[in-house]
């Protein structure tokens, strides 16, 4: 089996998918299930992760916000014994002095802050107080800077209706408190559990256009995402991504596949005879990406060249897929 | 003048080829869409069009779906979509109607609409409103933000 290039592999490992924020853009309330995972399911997922001959980049975010796992500080401490990289995205309203040192302590690399508003807007989008997530980060930020900065930061800004118009506002802010990195992300249908106003959801149509246009142009229909942003959730479940937000397809616990063993599992679920049910209706998946531009084009909304273009861009982009990704799949 | 001649003429001859290929392919969309209405009811988008291809509603819900074949729900989607496009006064047409009729995702960009005077006059009694309208149809962040205002105005 070819293996993935190096340094393609980020693990995310969901410690939880209970938030304290109520975001609009965020589907969490999808989940059927809400816990936190427990201590030995982290050990052993980091265990898997060390089995690997590259270890990923190894990442809390999931569907909910870390800081909110009872254990928060001990999963810290134990990637730092086990002398990983590690980061984490989080709303910061519960980044207290007491867990902020304990960060600083630890060999966490980064921390992205999840804040795409401010003041009023922000109150309106994530429900939670702007006053307190501000002076925790604030406050975090001169801790980092008083230790010599030995944790990365970025914002993470998510454009929506509220804050198009003042994402730049917004980064000047943050720029001026410390941080300079930004992550900017359009919204995305998070698996279908989003509504974003998608014609290909919930329906087949073009698929087997899409399908024929896909073979056509030498594009797979994998997706690439499960093989590079691995996805662990909180009950220790394998899942093809971090946006099967309903959790729809487990593929097996830690405690009996590898990873590597996992990406076998993986690839053979894009080759059964039904489409996995946490990509039917998602927006990043190939097939739907074209198939959306099919209706686009239908509706009169894009010109036929659209198709020419969209097909363009996604050759280009399978030129960065791991090799793994692009071979036939193991019987 | 033989040049100028020829300049000109190339230039006609690019114009009328520019337009008759638009033209070409305004009247395939034309053609298209005509089709598509005539098999199609009067409120459905693309999406909901081809009741064949549309997949029912036991396999939606094991996927958490719903089907798209509702005209009310595809008006919906063009409001969904029209608001992610910031086409505001396009996507309140289209919502009103369904939020008034208990769609929760329609009530939800309502209440941000009003919120934020997307489309209409900003207005707080509003979007109070649909935000209660959301809350009795069982939207958490609604609750909470209600909770939250009530707590704040004592």
């Amino acid at each position: 089996m070819a293996r993935l290039q190096q340094g393609m592999r980020n693990l995310d490992i969901e410690l939880t998918n209970r938030c304290n924020a109520l975001c609009t853009f965020c589907p969490r309330d999808k989940t059927p299930e809400q816990g936190f995972m427990p201590f030995e399911t982290f050990t052993k997922t980091i265990e898997r992760a060390l089995e690997l001959d590259v270890t990923p980049k190894v990442h809390s975010a999931g569907q909910g916000e870390p800081t909110l796992h009872p254990r928060f500080a001990d999963i810290v401490d134990h990637v730092s014994s086990k002398g990983l990289e590690y980061g984490f995205t989080t709303n910061g309203s519960l980044l207290t002095e007491e867990l902020s040192r304990r960060v600083l302590d630890s060999s966490v690399e980064h921390i992205c802050f999840s804040i795409s508003d401010l003041g009023e807007d922000y109150e309106e989008v994530y429900a939670l107080s702007f006053d307190t997530t501000r002076a925790n980060i604030l406050r975090f930020l001169d801790m980092n800077e008083a230790a010599g900065n030995p944790v990365r930061t970025q914002v993470s800004l998510v454009a929506h209706d509220l804050n198009r118009e003042k994402l730049a506002d917004y980064q000047a802010f943050w720029s001026e408190a410390g941080i300079s990195e930004f992550c900017h992300f359009e919204q995305t249908n998070r698996g279908g559990a989003c509504d974003i106003g998608l014609y290909f959801v919930d329906n087949q149509r073009h698929s087997e256009d899409a399908r024929r246009i896909l073979q056509e142009n030498g594009l797979t229909h994998v997706c690439v995402v499960p093989f590079v942003m691995l996805f662990v959730g909180w009950n220790g479940q394998y899942y093809l991504c971090c946006n099967d937000y309903r959790k729809l397809t487990p593929l097996g616990s830690v405690f009996d596949h590898s990873i590597e063993a996992m990406d076998v599992i993986k690839k053979a679920k894009f080759f059964e005879q039904e489409i996995p049910a946490a990509c039917l209706n998602c927006d990043l998946d190939t097939t739907n990406i074209v198939r959306e531009v099919l209706f686009e084009i239908e509706a009169g909304e894009a010109p036929p060249g659209r198709l020419q273009e969209k097909t363009a861009e996604l050759i280009a982009r399978q030129q960065h897929y791991p090799d793994f990704v692009l071979a036939e799949p193991v019987a | 003048m033989n040049e100028l001649g020829l300049i000109v003429g190339l230039s006609v001859f690019a114009v009328v080829a520019f337009l008759l290929v638009h033209l070409v392919w305004f009247l395939r969309h034309v053609k298209k869409n005509t089709q598509a209405s005539a098999a199609a009811s009067p409120d459905s988008t693309p999406a909901a069009s081809a009741d064949s291809d549309t997949i029912d509603s036991e396999q939606a819900a094991s996927v958490g779906a719903t089907v798209t074949d509702e005209p009310q729900a595809s008006t919906t989607r063009r409001g969904v979509r029209a608001f992610m496009r910031g086409n505001y006064p396009e996507a309140f047409n289209l919502l009103q109607p369904a939020a008034e009729g208990g769609n929760l995702k329609a009530q939800q960009l309502l209440a941000k609409m009003y919120f934020a005077g997307h489309g209409v006059d900003q207005d707080r009694e509003q979007y109070l409103y649909w935000l209660q309208r959301c809350a009795e149809n069982g939207d958490k962040p609604a609750r909470a933000k209600l909770k939250k205002l009530r707590a704040a105005t004592g």
